[in-house]
């Protein structure tokens, strides 16, 4: 695996992570145990997901500098 | 409204084509129980949900089936990359070839393009989520 994969996987993992809380508190708005595990993945993913967006580009276009930066791929579904 | 993030949910790296797999998995992206139709029930039932519990719910695992879908689509495009003529012939892929190339089309392993009559929108929370559960048991 490459870095880039490497470092996106990390970071998947812990966005599902955080997605699934996510959903649970959809139906569970009140859970403080909920609420802190999300809480504390939050402080886990920023970083991480600073580190490679500086340096594989945007993961969002509102992160974008430019668009040239945005259009750049691999796009998701492409194989390196 | 929806904002895209550039990367997949699970990622996807096929190491080998099979465009006679690429077939049978396309269902999952337009076929009656698939991503597209999973995304489009919640996501047009969520109106009236009685609950914000269930609006919130529906809504967010509508989006999220939208990046199933997504998967699903990386997963047929890189299956039936690069092959060649005499692949796609032996693959049976020839019948799909002819209309859409390689292109990735919402429809059931059987050929039916992505209908919304395999879905339900009834505006009864009941009903609903019932049509929801026997869809999401449907594979």
């Amino acid at each position: 695996m490459s870095e880039r994969d490497i470092q996106l996987k990390k970071l998947s993992c812990i966005a599902f992570s955080m997605h699934d809380l996510r959903l649970f508190l959809d139906t569970h708005p009140d859970s403080t145990e909920a609420m802190e595990k999300l809480n504390d993945l939050e402080k886990i993913f920023k970083p991480l997901k600073e580190k490679f967006e500086k340096k594989f580009g945007p993961l969002k276009i509102s992160n974008a500098d430019n668009a040239v930066e945005w259009i750049k791929g691999p796009w998701p579904w492409e194989v390196n | 409204m929806f904002v895209y993030e550039k990367r997949l949910q699970y990622p996807v790296r096929i190491k080998k084509p099979n465009a006679k797999l690429a077939k049978i998995i396309i269902t999952q992206y337009g076929g009656p129980d698939g991503e597209l139709g999973a995304s489009l029930r919640y996501l047009s039932q969520r109106y009236t949900m009685p609950l914000p519990e269930l609006q919130a719910t529906l809504t967010d695992i509508g989006t999220e089936e939208l990046g199933h879908l997504e998967m699903i689509g990386a997963i047929v495009y890189q299956l039936t990359k690069d092959l060649t003529i005499e692949q796609i012939k032996e693959a049976g892929f020839d019948d799909y070839f002819v209309d859409h190339t390689t292109g990735i089309f919402p429809t059931a392993a059987s050929g039916m393009p992505y209908t919304a009559a395999s879905m339900q929108v009834k505006g009864d929370a009941i009903t609903d989520l019932h049509e929801n559960m026997a869809a999401e048991q449907g594979l």
